[in-house]
C-alpha cells in the first residue's frame, strides 16, 4: 500500500483534534490500528461501531467521515471501511456518513452505558460528486473544492468512448472553451486547439502538453509548405490515449500561473495509468476495428467533361483522346466540366465512346480504410512494495487514401516504489514508435487532383497498356501514377520518461523531484519520382527531401511541500510549497534536398543531379525557474491561494532576464459558510482568481542576424504561382551572408496576460446534477512579436513588445442524470463557451499582421477588429468606402454593372471575422442493466472561413455552386450608375462563375464556417458477471461506435473543420484550400480484463 | 510535540531551500547563457557581404520581378494563359501586394545591405569594398526612383525613423549621380585591398568596376535629359563625357555566370521551365521578321506544330515563328514560339549592363548634342556589338547594317535608335524606361481588356508601405490605388 494518500483524505474529520487525526490517518495507512486518543471520560457514554460499505459493491469504503450529528464526535473509516466512536453520549443518537462519490446518509442509533451499539451503512454511488482530488498544475493533487479556478478533469471512462487515435482530435467537445479543428480525416493529422480564444499575435498558440510532469512537444517536425504540399503531422500523433488515466485540463491563467510562459495558452494534464495497491497481477486487453470511409461533398457529378457544351473524354490524343465534333479547344484531355449534361449527351457522343459513367472521381479513389487499434495492459500491486504496471499497444491505421497510415507501437511502463515509510519513488517510461506515411495535401494533393476531374473522367485504370501513365491533360499524370511515385513519410522514435522522488521529512512535508526528459528523433522522406514524360522531353524531374529532426526537452522540478494542517483552534489552515524549475529545450535537424533523378526510383542523395544540404545545429532555450504557492483555509469553506513565480530566461537579455508574476484565487464554498442546505443543493462554490503569466521571447531574437541560404526569386518573386530560380549560398564556391529582414531588439521584455475569472460551481440533489459556469476577461499584452515595418528602415520587421488584445469569455458546463429508476439511468452533460477578442492595438503606425492565406485573401489580425479577419477584395457596394452613394438606397446594397454583374471593389476590404460566436457540445448516455448507449454532438456556431478552391472549381464547372447552370438570373442589387433597381438578366455559363467567383471575387468565396457533428455515438454492451466467470475474465464490454456520422452545415463541402496548415496557425484553419477529406467511421470494440 | 518538531524542521528546511536556489541561480547565468544563434553569426565580414550584394542586386533587383512587368508591359514575350497573375499583369493590373514583394525586397535586402557594406567598409584599407557597396547603393536608388517616382532616400536605412519621409525623384537622382561621384572616387584609390575570388561579376580587375561606374554616370544623366526643368543638351554632353570613361567593347560587359542545377540557375530560367507560359510576343516577333533581323532565331524557338485546328493535325516545321498576342486568348503552347535558349537556359550568362546599351546611350546623347549624323556611328555600334554578343555571323550582321537606313536619312532618328535598343535589351526593363521617356517604339497601347487607359508609368504603392507608413505615403499625394500607375514620373514628363 502506498504510504502518502491524496491530501483529502489525511485531513482530520474535526478541526480541534486535527493533531490526534492526523497522526491517527498516518498510523492507519502504516496498517496500525492501535492509534487514537485516550481522553477522560466525563458524562455516561457508549460506544458505536460500525462499517461503511458501497451498496452495490458492498465493497469496503474507507476514509468515510462519520459524524454524531450535534456533536464533535466522530471518525474516519479505516481500509476495512469501519469506524469506531467511543465516549458517545448515551441517549438516541443521529450518524452520518459523509464520502465523497456517495450520497450522505443518516441512522439513528441508540446508545447506552458502556455498551458498544453497531451501525452499517450502505452507500449509494451519485453521478456527479466531487472528486476527492483533482491535478493541477505541476501535477499537485488538491481538494477540488479548495481551487479557485476552473479545471475540467475526463477520466479513462470518458476516454475509452472517444473513436479518435490521436489526443488532440480526442479531446473535441470534452471541455468548455477548448475549440479543436482537425488539420484532415488523414490518419496522424495535425489539428489545432484553441483554449479561451486566440491569444498570441506570433506564438504558437498551442497549450502545454505535460504527461506524468513532463512537458511534452506537439510541435510539427516534418517541414511544411502549408500552401503547397500541406502540412506534416504534428508530434501529438504519438501520444496514446489508451495510455491515460485522466486528463485535466486548465484553461485560464490562475490555473497555469504555476507552468509560467510554457502554459500561457492553458496546460493539458495528463496522468498514465497505474496499478492499484495490493491488486493482485491483472491484465486489461482492448481491440477495436474501425472503419472510415471519406466525407466528400460539394462537387458536380452530372455534367460530363468538355467546354462550351461539348464533350471530351478528357484524353490526349496520342492516348485516344476525343472531342465531339464542333467542340471549339484544341485540348482533348482538357478536364474542365462544361460538356452537356447526363440526361442530354448527344447520340453522336453515345456512339463514339458508349454510354458515359458519371462518378465523383473521389468515390472511386478513396478505399473504406480500415484501423485496428490493440493494446494489453498487466498491471497490479506487490504488497507494500509499490505497483507496477506495463503495457503495450498497437496501432494500424489506415487512410481513406490508400498510401496513407500511421502505425503507431507505444510501450509503456509504471513503477511506483516504497522504499520505506519516507521515500517513494515513480518512474514512468514510454517508448513510442510513429511511421506515417502521408500524400501530399492542399495545391500538390491528390485530393486537389481529384476535385478537379470531371464526373466522366474514369481514373480507375492509371495506365496505358505499354505501362505509360494515362495523362489528364498535358503535364498531369493519373492520379494512379502520383500515388505509385509520389509520397511522403515521416517516422519517429521517441522517448518520453519521467522520474519522481518523494521524500517524506516529517509529518506532511515532503520533498519532491521529478525529472523527465521527452527526446525524439523524426526522419522525414519526400519522394517524388522521375515524371517519363518530362524525362522524354529532356526537364529534369524527380525530387527528394530528406530530414533528420532532434527534438530534446528536459525539465526538473524540486519542490518543497507542506501539507494542509492547522494553524491555532479557529479552523485555519494552511497548506504550501515552493520549488524550483530547470526547463531545458534543444532542437537541430539535417536536411538534404535532391532535385533531378538520375535513376527513376531510387532515392539515395546521391541519385540525384543536383544536391542541396542543409543543417541547423541545435537552437536552445532554457528557463530556470522559482516558484511558490500558498493555500488557506478556513473551516473547509473558504480558500485563499497565493501563488507566485519567478523565471529566470535564456532569451530575454541577460541583465532583464528576470521576470515575476503572481496569482490569487479565492474559493468560498458558500453552502458550507452560511450552513445553507436545501434539499436540492447540496454544494455551492464561489470561486475568484486574477493571475498574471509571463512569457520570454523567441529564442534568438534580441540581436540582428547575418543570414545566408536562398535569396529572392530573381525574375519571379511570386513564390506561391511560379517556383521561378533561387540561389543559394555558398554559390560559385563563394560564400555570402547578408543582413535579416527582421531587426533585433536588445530592450525586449516579457510578455504578460493578465487574466481574471469568476466562476460559480453547484451541485444539487445529491449529486444528481451539476453546474459550472466561469466568466473570464484575458488581457494580453506587450506581446512580444515581429512589428512590421516599412522595409525603408531596412528591415521589413522589428521584434517588439507591443500590442493589446483582449479576450473575453463566458464557459458553461452542466452535468446531470435527470433519470434514473432502478438500473436505467439517463445522463446529460453540456458545454457552452462564447468567446469574444479583440485586438485594441497592435504597434504604433501597424494596422495589420498577416496570419494565413495569400496576398489576398488572407486571415490576418486587425487593430479594432476581433482575433482573425478575412482580408480580400469585395463586391462593390452602396456607400461603402469609395464607392458610389446613392441616396435612399440602404448602404451595403450590392452595385450591379450595366453588364448586370456586381463589380469588384476597387481596394481590399475586411470580409469578415473568422472566429465562431460560441461552440458548445451535448453529450448524453443512457444505461439501462449492462447496455449503455451514449453520443456526443459538437457545435460551432458563427465565423466564416475562405473558400479559397471555389475560384477553380467555379471556374472549371466543378463545384456544386455551377449546379443551376445555363439557367437567367437578376443580381439584386442597384444600377451603379443610375441607382435605380438591377433588370439585368445574365446567363449562368462559365464566365458567370468565372464572374462571380472566380479569381479575386473573394467575397463569394467565403462561407460560413459552422457546424454541427455528431461526433460519436456508441452502444456498449458489458457482459453479465456470471458469463464473464464462466469465460474466467473479470469482466468484458463490448462495443459500437459510429464516428462523425452526421455533419451538418451550411458549408458548400459539408465539412469546413479542415487545415492545409496542419494546426499550426491559428488563421489557417479558416483558410480551405484542397483539404484532404474527413472521415466517417465506424467501429467495434472490446475491453477486457482478466 | 510531533507539531513543533515538524515546524522546526520546516523552518530548517525552509531556511535553506532560498540559499540553494539563489546559488542554484547565480551558478546557472552560465546555463542560461546560450542565446547566440549557431546558426547565423551576429557579424559577418564585408568581404562575404559583397557577394551576396552582388548576387541580390543582379538576380532579384536588377532582375527582378520589375523586369518581367516592363519586358511583358513593352511586350518583348507575352504570356499565354489565363492562369492568374501574369495575365493581370498583362493587363496592367499589379496588386499591392506586388508592389510590395519587390520595394521591400529593393530596400531591406539589396539597399540594406549595399547600405551596411559603405557603413562598415570604414577602415582605409576598405575603400574599394566601400565604393562598390556605394555604386550598388546609388544604383539600386535609381531602379526604385525609376519604378516609384518620389520614394524615401534621406531617411532611409534608419530604424529609428519609423515613418520615413519620401523625397521628389529630382532630389534622389541629385543624391544618387553625387553619390556615383564618389564612387568612382573611392575606386580609383590607388591604395587599399581589392576584392578576389568574391567578386561575382568582374573577379576583383577594379578598372572595368570604374567602366561601369561611368557608363552608369552616363544612364542617369541621359535620363534626365527630357526631365521638366533639365537642359538637355548639358545632360547629355554630361552623359558623353561620363561614357568616354565606360566600357570600351564586349569584353567590358557585365555578365553574370549561373552554374546551373538547383538554386544556381539564370532567374530568365522560368521562362524555361514555364514555356508553356511565357511565350514570344506577336509584336517583337513581326517587327524581327520585318526587319530580315538575324537575331530572331536566337531570342526565340521555332513552334513544335500547329498543333490541333478541328481535327487536322499539322506536321512540326522548322522555319516558322509564331508571337502570341500580348493580352489575346490562350493558344496551344505547342503553337507559339519560346524565348530562345540562349536567353532562357540555366546556365545562360545573364548580361547586366553591355557596351552595345552603352553605345546606344551614346548614340541618343550624339543626336541631343550633334545630329543624326554623329549618332549614326555609335547607332551602328551598338547594334554590332549587340549582334556579336549573340553570336550572329559577321555576314549577317554585315548585310543586316546594310540595309539599315543611315540615321540622317529617317525621318525620326531618336525612334530607330530606341526600336535598335529595344531589341538589344530583350526581356530588360530599359525597354519600359525608354518607352517611359520617349513613346518609343510604338508598342500597342494598351493591349485589349486593359484595366489602365495605357501602359504603366509607374508600379503602384507597395501595400506594406500602406500598412506601415501610410502618413508619409499620403503626403506625396499620388493616388494610392492603381490608378497611381498610369501618373508619369519626373523624368518621363511627370511633376514629381
Amino acid at each position: 500500500m502506498i504510504a502518502i494518500a491524496p491530501a483529502s483524505k489525511r485531513r482530520p474529520p474535526q478541526a480541534p483534534r486535527w493533531m490526534n487525526c492526523a497522526l491517527g490517518v498516518l498510523a492507519v495507512m502504516a496498517g496500525d490500528l492501535e492509534a487514537g486518543a485516550q481522553q477522560p471520560a466525563a458524562a455516561p457514554t457508549g460506544t458505536v461501531i460500525g462499517q461503511v460499505v458501497n451498496a452495490e459493491t458492498k465493497a469496503p469504503l474507507p476514509a468515510a467521515k462519520v459524524v454524531v450529528t450535534g456533536t464533535a464526535l466522530g471518525d474516519t473509516t479505516n481500509a476495512g471501511g469501519r469506524f469506531i466512536i467511543r465516549e458517545v453520549p448515551v441517549g438516541v443518537r443521529m450518524l452520518r456518513v459523509r464520502f465523497l462519490g456517495f450520497a450522505p446518509q443518516e441512522q439513528s442509533v441508540t446508545v447506552a452505558v458502556g455498551d458498544t451499539a453497531t451501525v452499517n451503512f450502505g452507500l449509494k454511488a451519485v453521478p456527479y460528486a466531487m472528486a476527492p482530488v483533482v491535478v493541477t498544475a505541476l501535477g499537485l493533487e488538491r481538494k477540488e473544492r479548495s481551487l479557485g479556478y476552473a479545471v475540467q478533469s475526463i477520466n479513462t471512462g470518458t476516454l475509452e468512448k472517444v473513436p479518435e487515435t490521436t489526443m488532440m482530435q480526442g479531446l473535441a467537445g470534452q471541455s468548455p472553451g477548448v475549440q479543436v479543428t482537425s488539420a484532415s480525416g488523414r490518419p496522424g493529422a495535425g489539428a489545432r486547439m484553441t483554449i479561451r480564444g486566440e491569444a498570441s499575435f506570433s506564438g504558437s498558440g498551442q497549450p502545454l502538453f505535460v504527461i506524468d510532469g513532463t512537458p511534452v512537444s506537439t510541435a510539427t517536425t516534418g517541414p511544411s509548405n502549408a500552401l503547397g504540399e500541406g502540412s506534416a503531422g504534428s508530434r501529438q500523433m504519438d501520444l496514446d490515449m489508451e495510455n491515460v488515466e485522466e486528463i485535466t485540463m486548465l484553461r485560464g491563467a490562475a490555473a497555469t500561473a504555476l507552468y509560467g510562459s510554457r502554459a500561457a495558452n492553458g496546460a493539458i494534464i495528463i496522468k498514465t495509468k497505474q496499478g492499484r495497491p495490493g491488486q493482485p497481477l491483472k491484465f486489461t486487453y482492448n481491440s477495436e476495428l474501425r472503419v472510415d470511409r471519406p466525407i466528400i461533398e460539394g462537387y458536380i457529378t452530372n455534367w460530363a467533361a468538355g467546354d462550351a457544351g461539348y464533350f471530351c473524354n478528357g484524353r490526349l490524343l496520342s492516348q485516344g483522346g476525343w472531342c465531339e465534333p464542333g467542340y471549339p479547344g484544341a485540348n482533348t484531355a482538357t478536364q474542365l466540366n462544361w460538356g452537356p449534361n447526363a440526361d442530354s449527351i448527344p447520340r453522336s457522343v453515345l456512339d463514339a465512346v458508349g454510354p458515359l459513367r458519371f462518378r465523383d472521381a473521389r468515390s472511386d479513389f478513396y478505399k473504406a480504410a480500415l484501423t485496428s487499434d490493440n493494446s494489453l495492459r498487466g498491471s497490479g500491486g506487490v504488497g507494500d512494495l509499490g505497483t507496477y504496471t506495463l503495457g503495450v499497444s498497437y496501432l494500424a491505421q489506415h487512410g481513406v487514401n490508400p498510401v496513407e497510415q500511421l502505425n503507431r507501437l507505444n510501450l509503456n511502463a509504471n513503477v511506483n516504489l516504497t522504499w520505506s515509510k519516507w521515500l517513494t519513488s515513480t518512474t514512468s517510461i514510454q517508448r513510442i514508435r510513429s511511421n506515417n506515411p502521408y500524400s501530399d495535401d492542399s495545391f500538390n494533393g491528390v485530393d486537389h487532383a481529384l476535385i478537379n476531374l470531371p464526373p466522366t473522367t474514369d481514373i480507375r485504370r492509371g495506365y496505358m497498356p505499354d505501362g505509360s501513365p494515362i495523362m489528364l491533360g498535358n503535364t498531369q499524370p493519373s492520379v494512379q501514377w502520383v500515388l505509385d511515385n509520389e509520397h511522403n513519410t515521416e517516422t519517429t522514435n521517441r522517448w518520453i520518461a519521467s522520474q519522481q522522488f518523494r521524500l517524506t521529512v516529517g509529518p506532511g512535508i515532503y520533498l519532491s523531484n521529478n525529472w523527465g526528459i521527452d527526446t525524439y528523433v523524426s526522419e522525414y522522406g519526400r519522394f517524388l519520382n522521375q515524371r517519363p514524360w518530362l524525362a522524354a522531353q529532356n526537364m529534369p524531374s524527380g525530387s527528394t527531401r530528406q530530414r533528420k529532426s532532434t527534438s530534446t526537452t528536459i525539465n526538473d522540478d524540486l519542490q518543497l511541500i507542506l501539507d494542509d494542517r492547522a494553524i491555532g483552534s479557529g479552523g485555519v489552515t494552511v497548506s504550501g510549497l515552493i520549488g524550483g524549475n530547470l526547463y531545458s529545450e534543444e532542437a537541430a535537424f539535417i536536411q538534404g534536398e535532391g532535385t533531378g533523378i538520375i535513376i527513376p526510383g531510387y532515392y539515395s542523395l546521391s541519385n540525384f543531379s543536383s544536391l542541396t544540404l542543409g543543417a541547423n545545429l541545435p537552437t536552445r532555450r532554457r528557463i530556470l525557474a522559482a516558484y511558490t504557492s500558498l493555500t488557506s483555509s478556513y473551516r473547509d469553506w473558504a480558500f485563499l491561494t497565493l501563488t507566485g513565480r519567478n523565471d529566470w530566461s535564456s532569451t530575454l537579455p541577460t541583465n532583464a532576464n528576470s521576470y515575476f508574476y503572481p496569482s490569487a484565487s479565492l474559493a468560498v464554498v458558500f453552502t458550507d459558510a452560511l450552513n445553507w442546505h436545501p434539499r436540492w443543493l447540496e454544494y455551492g462554490k464561489l470561486r475568484l482568481s486574477i493571475a498574471k503569466v509571463g512569457n520570454d521571447a523567441p529564442a534568438y531574437s534580441l540581436s540582428t542576424r547575418y543570414v545566408t541560404g536562398a535569396l529572392g526569386k530573381g525574375a519571379n518573386n511570386d513564390q506561391q504561382q511560379f517556383g521561378g530560380p533561387a540561389i543559394r549560398f555558398p554559390f560559385r564556391g563563394v560564400a555570402g551572408f547578408t543582413p535579416s529582414f527582421q531587426l533585433g531588439n536588445p530592450a525586449l521584455k516579457p510578455e504578460f496576460t493578465l487574466e481574471d475569472e469568476v466562476g460559480l460551481e453547484l451541485r444539487f440533489f445529491d449529486g444528481r446534477a451539476r453546474a459550472d459556469v466561469s466568466v473570464y476577461r484575458k488581457s494580453s499584452y506587450d506581446q512580444i512579436f515581429s512589428v512590421p515595418s516599412s522595409s525603408v528602415t531596412g528591415f521589413t520587421s522589428i521584434t517588439r513588445n507591443a500590442g493589446d488584445l483582449r479576450n473575453n469569455g463566458v464557459e458553461l458546463s452542466l452535468s446531470g442524470r435527470p433519470l434514473q429508476v432502478g438500473r436505467f439511468s439517463w445522463d446529460v452533460n453540456l458545454n457552452w463557451a462564447k468567446n469574444k477578442s479583440k485586438v485594441l492595438r497592435l504597434a504604433p503606425g501597424v494596422t495589420s499582421i498577416y496570419l494565413a492565406g495569400y496576398s489576398w485573401p488572407q486571415v490576418r489580425i486587425m487593430e479594432g477588429q476581433p482575433y482573425g479577419v478575412i482580408w480580400g477584395y469585395g463586391w462593390k457596394r452602396n456607400c461603402v468606402a469609395k464607392d458610389p452613394c446613392f441616396s435612399g438606397v440602404p448602404r451595403n446594397t450590392l452595385l450591379i454593372g450595366n453588364d448586370g454583374f456586381p463589380i469588384r471593389s476597387d481596394e481590399l476590404r475586411n470580409l469578415g471575422t473568422v472566429m465562431p460566436n460560441w461552440i458548445g457540445s451535448v453529450s448524453s448516455e443512457i444505461r439501462f442493466k449492462n447496455l449503455g448507449l451514449s453520443g456526443l454532438v459538437d457545435v460551432r456556431n458563427g465565423g466564416r472561413i475562405i473558400n479559397f478552391e471555389t475560384q477553380y472549381e467555379a471556374d472549371n464547372g466543378r463545384s456544386i455552386l455551377t449546379a443551376d447552370r445555363y439557367t437567367w438570373t437578376v443580381q439584386p442589387g442597384v444600377n451603379i450608375n443610375t441607382g435605380q433597381p438591377n433588370t439585368v438578366r445574365v446567363f449562368k455559363d462559365r464566365t458567370y462563375y468565372r464572374l462571380m467567383y472566380g479569381f479575386d471575387r473573394h467575397e463569394n468565396q467565403i462561407e460560413p464556417a459552422g457546424f454541427v457533428k455528431l461526433r460519436e455515438v456508441t452502444l456498449s454492451y458489458r457482459l453479465p458477471d456470471p458469463v464473464a466467470a464462466w469465460m474466467h475474465i473479470s469482466g468484458a464490454t463490448v462495443y459500437v461506435t459510429g464516428r462523425n456520422l452526421g455533419v451538418w452545415s451550411d458549408f458548400s463541402l459539408g465539412d469546413p473543420e479542415g487545415d492545409v496548415y496542419g494546426g499550426q496557425n491559428a488563421g489557417g484553419q479558416y483558410f480551405r484550400q484542397f483539404n484532404a477529406p474527413q472521415t466517417r467511421s465506424f467501429l467495434v470494440g472490446i475491453r477486457s480484463s482478466f | 510535540m510531533a507539531d513543533r518538531h515538524t515546524m522546526q524542521r520546516l523552518v530548517r528546511a525552509a531556511r535553506v531551500l532560498p540559499v540553494l536556489l539563489i546559488l542554484g541561480v547565480g551558478a546557472c547565468q552560465t546555463f542560461l547563457d546560450v542565446n547566440q544563434n549557431p546558426n547565423a553569426p551576429e557579424n559577418a565580414a564585408v568581404d562575404v557581404r559583397l557577394p551576396a550584394l552582388i548576387t541580390e542586386f543582379v538576380h532579384s533587383t536588377y532582375y527582378g520581378e520589375n523586369a518581367l512587368w516592363g519586358a511583358e508591359w513593352t511586350q518583348q514575350f507575352s504570356f499565354n494563359s489565363d492562369n492568374r497573375s501574369y495575365s493581370q499583369v498583362q493587363r496592367y493590373e499589379l496588386s499591392e501586394t506586388d508592389a510590395s514583394t519587390a520595394w521591400d525586397y529593393f530596400y531591406a535586402r539589396t539597399g540594406n545591405t549595399a547600405y551596411g557594406i559603405v557603413r562598415d567598409a570604414s577602415a582605409p584599407a576598405d575603400v574599394h569594398y566601400r565604393g562598390l557597396g556605394r555604386m550598388f547603393y546609388a544604383w539600386t536608388f535609381q531602379i526604385i526612383t525609376d519604378l516609384w517616382g518620389p520614394v524615401p532616400y534621406r531617411e532611409a536605412f534608419h530604424p529609428e525613423i519609423r515613418e520615413p519621409a519620401y523625397d521628389q525623384q529630382q532630389t534622389v537622382y541629385q543624391a544618387l549621380l553625387a553619390q556615383l561621384d564618389t564612387a568612382v572616387t573611392e575606386l580609383s584609390s590607388a591604395t587599399g585591398r581589392p576584392p578576389t575570388g568574391n567578386d561575382l561579376l568582374y573577379s576583383g580587375d577594379l578598372s572595368k568596376w570604374m567602366k561601369l561606374a561611368h557608363l552608369l554616370q552616363g544612364r542617369a544623366q541621359l535620363r534626365l535629359a527630357h526631365a521638366p526643368g533639365e537642359d538637355s543638351v548639358a545632360r547629355a554632353n554630361n552623359a558623353l563625357a561620363a561614357l568616354a570613361g565606360a566600357f570600351t567593347g564586349n569584353g567590358d560587359d557585365a555578365d553574370f555566370i549561373y552554374p546551373g542545377g538547383q538554386d544556381a540557375r539564370n532567374p530568365l530560367y522560368t521562362f524555361q521551365e514555364l514555356r508553356n507560359q511565357f511565350v514570344g510576343s506577336e509584336y517583337l516577333i513581326e517587327m524581327l521578321k520585318g526587319r530580315n533581323d538575324p537575331r530572331l532565331p536566337i531570342m526565340f524557338t521555332p513552334i513544335v506544330y500547329d498543333s490541333v485546328r478541328g481535327t487536322t493535325r499539322y506536321p512540326a516545321t522548322t522555319t516558322r515563328y509564331v508571337g502570341h498576342p500580348n493580352g489575346g486568348a490562350t493558344l496551344p503552347d505547342s503553337t507559339v514560339s519560346w524565348i530562345g535558349p540562349f536567353f532562357s537556359n540555366e546556365n545562360a550568362p545573364l548580361s547586366v549592363v553591355s557596351y552595345a546599351d552603352q553605345k546606344f546611350t551614346e548614340a541618343e546623347a550624339r543626336l541631343i548634342v550633334s545630329g543624326a549624323a554623329a549618332a549614326d556611328v555609335p547607332y551602328r555600334a551598338a547594334i554590332r556589338a549587340n549582334m556579336t554578343k549573340l553570336r550572329v555571323d559577321t555576314a549577317a550582321i554585315t548585310a543586316y547594317l546594310a540595309a539599315r537606313p543611315n540615321l540622317s536619312a529617317v525621318t525620326n532618328p531618336l525612334e530607330e535608335i530606341i526600336t535598335e535598343k529595344y531589341i538589344a535589351n530583350f526581356l530588360k526593363v530599359e525597354p519600359w524606361d525608354d518607352w517611359r521617356r520617349t513613346g518609343y517604339p510604338r508598342i500597342p497601347n494598351p493591349v485589349p481588356n486593359a484595366v489602365l487607359p495605357g501602359i504603366p508609368q509607374r508600379i503602384r504603392t507597395p501595400g506594406s508601405e500602406l500598412s506601415n507608413n501610410i502618413n508619409q505615403v499620403t503626403a506625396t499625394g499620388i493616388p494610392i490605388g492603381l490608378e497611381g500607375m498610369s501618373i508619369k514620373v519626373w523624368w518621363a514628363g511627370g511633376s514629381q
